[in-house]
C-alpha cells in the first residue's frame, strides 16, 4: 500500500508546480445544516451525497489532493457517541475516492492525479501534565486511526489544526510506525507566532523535520495575510514542501460568516506561492469558489525553490536552541551518580526532586537538561519515563538523554517533547549498531565518544580516526553529520597528567578538520583534587577558545555562566557586549567586594540576626534566613531531633492556632512554612550526618503519609498545601501526584504499609472517584486511615463516602496526622 | 489589560482574607504577581448570538430559565488566559507554595476581571441597537449542571478557536477559563434574583458570615 502510495505522492510533487489542495468542510456542511456542535463524521452515514458533493465541488475547482471527512474520527472524540473510527473512517475515505471516481467519470477521462488524504485532527483533550489524557492513550487512538486510514487506501496522512507540539509528535510517531504513507503534517498558530500551547515556529520545524514528515504547513486561525510573516519563517527552516491552508479571515460572531472575500483570500495565495510554498488549500470559512479563485490565481506562476539554513537545532515545546553556534551550557545536576537525594528519589520514586533541580538548572542559565536515572536495581525505564514526563512538566529546556542502555535512551526520546540529544554512542559495534537506529527513529541528535573495540583513545590523532569511522558509519545509515557532536573527553586531570592538553587540542582538530559540534563533561577534569570550581572554570575557558560547543556542567556555579558571558565578548561573539550587559545586570559581578561581604555576614555571623531572637520567632514571623541561622546556631548546643520537637513543632503549633482562629490567614501560614523549611535544612543535615556516622545505631523510621489527587482532577494546590504543612512537621511525604487511579493509590499503600492517606478532590465531578478510592482501600487495607478534603467537601460527605477524617484547612491534617500516629 | 485593572482586594477575598495585617513584602509579592502573570497570559475569547430555542438541550434548570427572562437570543461566550498561566502555577507549586497559592488567586481574579470587561463591550455593542444583556451565567451557577460547559464549548468550536479543551470529568483546560450565557433582551431586565439565594453556598458562606458577599453566583467548583 504504502510504497505505491508514495510513488504516486512524488510523481504528483514532480509533475505539478503546484499542488492544490480543499477548501473547508465543516462550515461547508453547516451551510446545508450542520448544527453547531455536531459531529461532520455523522453526515459520512446520514448524508453521503452531500459530503460526496463537496469533495466533486473541490475537484472541479482544481483540487488535487482532499481531504476524508474525518477530522474528528478519533476514539477521544468519538466515544461519547454511537459512532466509531472504524465506521467513521472508512466510511469517509471510502466516499472521498468514489468523488474521485465520480468526477473522472464524469469528465470521460482521466484527470490529473488525485489523491486522497486521511484527514486527523487533534485528539480534542489535553495531554499530560496539560491535561488529562495520557500519552500512551494518544499514541493508542492515532495508531488505530491511522492503520484503518492505511488499510482503506488512503493515499496520504495529514495531521492538521494541531496546536500541541507533543500530540503532533505522537500523532508523527504513529505514522510513521504504522504506515509509510506520505505524512502531511500543519499546526495552526496564532498571530503572535505561537500555538495555543506555546510552540513557536521553529520548535515545529525542529520537531516535524527530525520526525521526518514529508510536508510541513499552517492551517487555520486567521486569514492568509496574517500567516504570512509566519509561513516564510517556516520556509526558511524547512528542507521539505511547505504548505498553506488559512482560514477565510475571521467570522462574525453574529452571523458565522467570514470576512475575507474569496479574490482577496487568492491574491495573497498567490504572494505565498511566489515565496516559494507548494501545498495551497483553505480552511474554515473558504469554499470551493475560494480554491476556484486560488487555482486561477496560481496559473502561470512559477514554483520557486528555497534554500533552507543548515543549522542544527535541539528543543522542546517552546524552547529551540542551535547546537555549534554560541556555546551552550548543559545542566549536569539531574544524575544520580554521587547525589544521595536522587538515588533516593529514584528508590522511592518520588520525581518531584528532579523537577526542583531542573527548575534551578534553568533558573541558573541552563540551555540544556542532562537527564540520568542510572541506579542499580530500579526499573531505570519506568524511572526515565516518569522523570522526562515530571521535568518537562516544569521547565522549557531541550533534553539531552543520558543512559548506557539502549532502551532507557529509547524510552526517553520516545516520551521527551521536541528533539533531543542521545548521550552517547560509541566506535563499538555493539554500540553503533543499536544507537544509530534510534537517532533515526526519533531524529535525535547523538553524541559520539572516541571509544571504540580497543579502549579509550589517548591522542587527539586517535580520536579524531575514531570520530571518522563513526561519521562514515552513521551517514551511511541515513544520519547526517550535523546530527552528530563529538565528545572531546575530559580525563581527569589528576590522573593523566596530558588528558587535559588532549583533549583541548581534539576540539580543535574537531572543528577545524571535522565540522562536527563538540561538547565535553567538564567537571571530570578536577575529580580527586581540591578547590574543584577555579580548575573547573579555568578549564571551561580554554576549552571555549579552542572552540567548545557545549558543556556539561552545573549553571548554578555561576562562574561558569560568566566564563561563557565573558568568553562571548573576547571572541567578538557579543558586539556591542549587550549580552554581557544583560548578565551582569542580572547576576551581578561575582568579584563585587560588597556583595561578597553581605553573603559572608549573611551567612556566617550569628551575632547579626536582625529581628528574631529565637527559632520560634523566625517561624512566626516567617523569616527564612534568620530561621536558618538560627537553627545552625542551635545544632552546637541541641541535638537536631530536640530542636525539631522542642522549637520548631511548639512553633508551627502555634502558626496553626493563629491561623484557625483567623489571626492570620492562608499565605502567612505558608510563609511560616518557608521558614520552618529553612530551619529545617541545617538540622536535617546533622540528622543525616549522624546516620552516616553511626549506620548501625537504628535512627527511628519516620513516618510516612501518602497524599494524591483523587483520578480525572488536576487541581493539585491543595494537596500540595497540605504537604508542605506535613513535611514541616517531620512527616515523610509519599506525593503520588494528581489525577491518580485508585489502584496506584492502593499499590503504594500496600507496598509501604503506609497508615494514612490524604485525598483531594477539588471538583463535584470528581467526588465519585474519591468515593471510589476510599471504597477500594477501606476493602483491602481496612487498617489505613484516610483524610479528605478540598473545596467541595463537606464534614457529611466525607462521612457518606467512607472517609475516616475531613479536613476543612491546612491546619486540620496536621491534628489528624497526630491521631493516627499517637 | 493593564495593573491598575486588577483589584488587589478581590485577590486577598480569594485569599481568605479577613483583616490581617499585611506587610509591605506581602504587598509587594502580590503586585509581583499581578504583573507577572500579566506578561504571560493570553486572553483569548470566542463568542457567539444563537436562537435561545436551539439551546434548549443546553441550557438546563430552573435558574437560567429566570435569568434569561423573555430574551430570544442569547450569547456564548467562552474565554480563557491560556495554557502559559498553567505552567506557571504548576511550576511554582514545585518550589514555593506561598507564592503558588498567590498567584493561582491572582490568576482567578484576572480570568473574572477580563470576563467583566468582555461583558462590558459586548453590553455597549448591543446597547448601540437598543438591545441589553442580562448579567453572564454560568455552568454551575444556582441549579445549571456543569457538564453542560462541553456543549458550550462545542458549539463555539472553542477547542479550535481559543484553544479551551475538556478533560473527562468536565474539567476545562486550561484551568483559568470560563464560559457563560447571557440573554439579549429588549428591556433592560430589572429583576435579576439576588445572587445569593440562588448560590450554592447559600446555607454556609463564610463572606456572609463576616458580612460581606462576593457579588457573583458561586460555583460549585473553584
Amino acid at each position: 500500500m504504502g510504497n505505491s502510495a508514495k510513488k504516486t505522492y512524488e510523481n504528483l510533487l514532480a509533475e505539478k508546480e503546484f499542488i492544490i489542495l480543499d477548501g473547508a468542510s465543516g462550515t461547508e456542511f453547516q451551510k446545508c445544516g450542520l448544527k453547531p456542535g455536531e459531529h461532520p463524521e455523522r453526515l459520512n452515514f446520514s448524508e453521503p451525497n452531500l459530503v460526496v458533493a463537496t469533495h466533486k465541488a473541490y475537484l472541479e475547482a482544481g483540487a488535487d489532493i482532499i481531504l476524508s471527512n474525518t477530522f474528528g474520527a478519533s476514539y477521544n472524540k468519538l466515544q461519547a457517541t454511537d459512532l466509531e473510527p472504524e465506521t467513521a473512517i472508512v466510511k469517509g475515505i471510502d466516499l472521498a475516492k468514489l468523488a474521485i471516481a465520480e468526477y473522472q467519470a464524469s469528465k470521460g477521462q482521466k484527470q490529473r492525479q488525485l489523491l486522497v488524504a486521511f484527514d486527523c485532527g487533534p485528539l480534542g483533550s489535553l495531554i499530560e501534565p496539560n491535561g488529562t489524557l495520557s500519552y500512551e492513550q494518544a499514541y493508542l487512538d492515532f495508531s488505530r486511526q491511522i492503520k484503518l486510514a492505511d488499510n482503506s487506501g488512503a493515499d496520504l496522512i495529514m495531521f492538521e489544526t494541531m496546536s500541541d507540539l507533543y500530540e503532533l509528535k505522537i500523532a508523527l510517531l504513529a505514522a510513521k510506525e504504522n504506515s509509510d504513507l506520505p505524512i502531511i503534517c500543519s499546526m495552526s498558530f496564532e498571530e503572535d507566532g505561537r500555538t495555543f500551547s506555546g510552540t513557536d515556529v521553529l520548535s515545529y520545524v525542529t520537531l516535524a523535520q527530525s520526525l521526518e514528515a514529508d510536508v510541513i504547513g499552517l492551517n487555520c486561525s486567521t486569514g492568509p495575510q496574517q500567516l504570512l510573516p509566519l509561513i516564510e519563517e517556516i520556509l526558511q527552516l524547512s528542507k521539505v514542501p511547505v504548505l498553506l491552508k488559512p482560514n477565510a479571515g475571521l467570522p462574525d460572531p453574529r452571523t458565522g460568516l467570514y470576512d475575507l472575500p474569496r479574490e482577496e483570500f487568492a491574491e495573497t495565495m498567490r504572494l505565498a506561492a511566489k515565496k516559494g510554498v507548494k501545498f495551497l488549500g483553505g480552511c474554515c470559512g473558504t469554499s470551493s469558489e475560494y480554491i476556484k479563485a486560488l487555482t486561477d490565481k496560481l496559473s502561470g506562476v512559477k514554483f520557486k525553490k528555497t534554500d533552507p539554513i543548515k543549522k542544527s537545532f535541539v528543543s522542546s515545546a517552546t524552547k529551540t536552541v542551535a547546537i555549534g553556534e554560541t556555546p551552550l551550557l548543559v545542566g549536569e545536576q539531574l544524575n544520580p551518580t554521587g547525589k544521595k537525594i536522587l538515588k533516593q528519589a529514584l528508590q522511592e520514586k518520588d520525581y518531584q526532586v528532579y523537577q526542583k533541580l531542573a527548575i534551578n538548572q534553568e533558573a541558573a542559565g541552563a540551555d540544556i537538561l542532562d537527564i540520568n536515572c542510572g541506579l542499580p536495581g530500579i526499573d531505570e525505564t519506568e524511572a526515565m519515563i516518569e522523570v522526562v514526563k515530571k521535568v518537562q512538566a516544569v521547565t522549557r529546556l531541550p533534553l539531552q538523554i543520558d543512559s548506557d542502555k539502549p532502551e532507557v535512551l529509547q524510552a526517553g526520546l520516545r516520551f521527551a517533547n521536541g528533539r533531543c540529544i542521545i548521550n552517547s554512542m560509541n566506535g563499538k559495534e555493539t554500540s553503533l549498531a543499536k544507537i544509530i537506529p534510534l537517532a533515526k527513529q526519533y531524529g535525535a541528535m547523538v553524541i559520539i565518544l572516541p571509544i571504540d573495540e580497543q579502549g579509550i583513545a589517548k591522542t587527539a590523532e586517535q580520536r579524531i580516526a575514531i570520530f571518522k569511522q563513526i561519521i562514515e558509519r552513521s551517514l551511511k545509515e541515513g544520519l547526517a553529520k550535523e546530527d552528530l557532536i563529538a565528545d572531546c573527553l575530559v580525563l581527569t586531570a589528576a590522573a593523566e597528567p596530558a588528558g587535559a592538553t588532549e583533549c583541548l587540542r581534539t576540539i580543535k582538530m574537531v572543528k577545524d578538520e571535522l565540522g562536527l559540534a563538540t561538547i565535553v563533561g567538564l567537571s571530570n577534569i578536577s575529580f580527586g583534587l581540591p578547590a574543584r570550581r577555579q580548575l573547573n572554570q579555568v578549564f571551561y575557558a580554554e576549552a571555549l577558545a579552542n572552540g567548545l560547543d557545549l558543556a556539561i556542567l552545573n549553571p548554578e556555579h555561576q562562574e561558569m555562566v560568566a566564563t561563557r558571558a565573558s568568553h562571548l565578548v573576547l571572541s567578538g561573539q557579543d558586539p556591542n557586549q549587550s549580552n554581557y550587559i544583560a548578565y551582569t545586570k542580572q547576576k551581578g559581578d561575582l568579584f563585587s567586594v560588597t556583595k561578597q561581604q553581605t553573603e559572608l555576614q549573611k551567612d556566617q555571623s550569628s551575632d547579626d540576626i536582625s529581628a528574631a531572637q529565637t527559632i520560634e520567632q523566625a517561624i512566626l514571623q516567617g523569616l527564612e534566613k534568620d530561621a536558618k541561622q538560627l537553627a545552625t546556631k542551635s545544632l552546637v548546643t541541641m541535638e537536631p531531633l530536640d530542636i525539631i520537637q522542642n522549637l520548631i513543632i511548639p512553633a508551627l503549633d502555634e502558626v496553626g492556632r493563629l491561623y484557625q482562629t483567623g489571626v492570620t490567614f492562608l499565605p502567612q501560614l505558608l510563609q511560616s512554612s518557608k521558614a520552618a523549611q529553612s530551619a529545617l535544612l541545617p538540622i536535617r543535615k546533622a540528622i543525616e550526618k549522624e546516620i552516616s556516622a553511626n549506620p548501625q545505631q537504628q535512627m527511628k523510621t519516620k513516618k510516612s503519609i501518602v497524599v494524591a489527587t483523587v483520578e480525572g482532577d488536576i487541581h493539585d494546590i491543595g494537596k500540595n498545601i497540605i504537604k508542605t504543612v506535613l513535611e514541616n512537621y517531620d512527616y515523610h511525604i509519599i506525593d503520588l501526584g494528581n489525577d491518580v487511579s485508585p489502584e496506584k493509590i492502593l499499590e503504594t499503600v500496600k507496598d509501604e504499609q503506609i497508615k494514612l492517606v490524604g485525598l483531594s478532590a477539588l471538583m463535584t465531578s470528581t467526588l465519585p472517584a474519591m468515593e471510589k478510592t476510599i471504597k477500594l482501600l477501606n476493602k483491602e487495607q481496612p487498617d489505613c486511615k484516610i483524610m479528605v478534603g478540598g473545596a467541595v467537601l463537606t464534614a457529611e460527605y466525607a462521612v457518606a463516602i467512607g472517609a475516616d477524617y475531613y479536613c476543612l484547612n491546612a491546619k486540620n491534617n496536621v491534628d489528624v496526622a497526630r491521631e493516627v500516629f499517637s | 489589560m493593564i495593573k491598575s485593572e486588577i483589584k488587589k482586594n478581590e485577590i486577598l477575598k480569594y485569599l481568605g482574607y479577613q483583616g490581617q495585617v499585611l506587610t509591605d513584602q506581602f504587598q509587594a509579592e502580590l503586585d509581583q504577581a499581578i504583573t507577572g502573570l500579566l506578561q504571560i497570559v493570553e486572553l483569548k475569547n470566542i463568542w457567539k448570538t444563537m436562537q435561545r430555542d436551539q439551546l434548549q438541550h443546553v441550557l438546563l434548570g430552573k435558574d437560567i430559565i429566570s435569568h434569561l427572562g423573555n430574551a430570544e437570543q442569547v450569547i456564548l461566550l467562552a474565554a480563557t488566559l491560556g495554557q502559559e498561566v498553567d505552567f506557571e502555577l504548576r511550576r511554582s507549586q514545585n518550589i514555593d507554595m506561598k507564592q503558588a497559592v498567590i498567584l493561582d488567586a491572582t490568576a482567578s481574579v484576572i480570568i473574572e476581571t477580563y470576563l467583566d470587561q468582555l461583558e462590558d463591550q459586548l453590553r455597549e455593542q448591543f446597547f448601540e441597537e437598543n438591545l441589553f444583556l442580562s448579567t453572564r451565567f454560568s455552568p454551575g451557577y444556582g441549579d445549571m449542571p456543569l457538564n453542560v460547559q462541553q456543549d458550550f464549548l462545542q458549539i463555539l468550536d472553542a477547542n479550535r478557536k481559543i484553544g479551551v479543551h475538556i478533560a473527562n470529568q468536565g474539567l476545562m483546560l486550561p484551568m483559568k477559563s470560563v464560559t457563560c450565557v447571557m440573554g439579549i433582551l429588549e428591556k433592560p431586565i430589572s429583576n435579576i434574583a439576588d445572587p445569593c439565594s440562588i448560590c450554592l453556598f447559600r446555607g454556609d458562606c463564610a463572606l456572609k458570615r463576616r458580612g460581606g458577599y462576593c457579588g457573583k453566583f458561586r460555583k460549585k467548583d473553584i
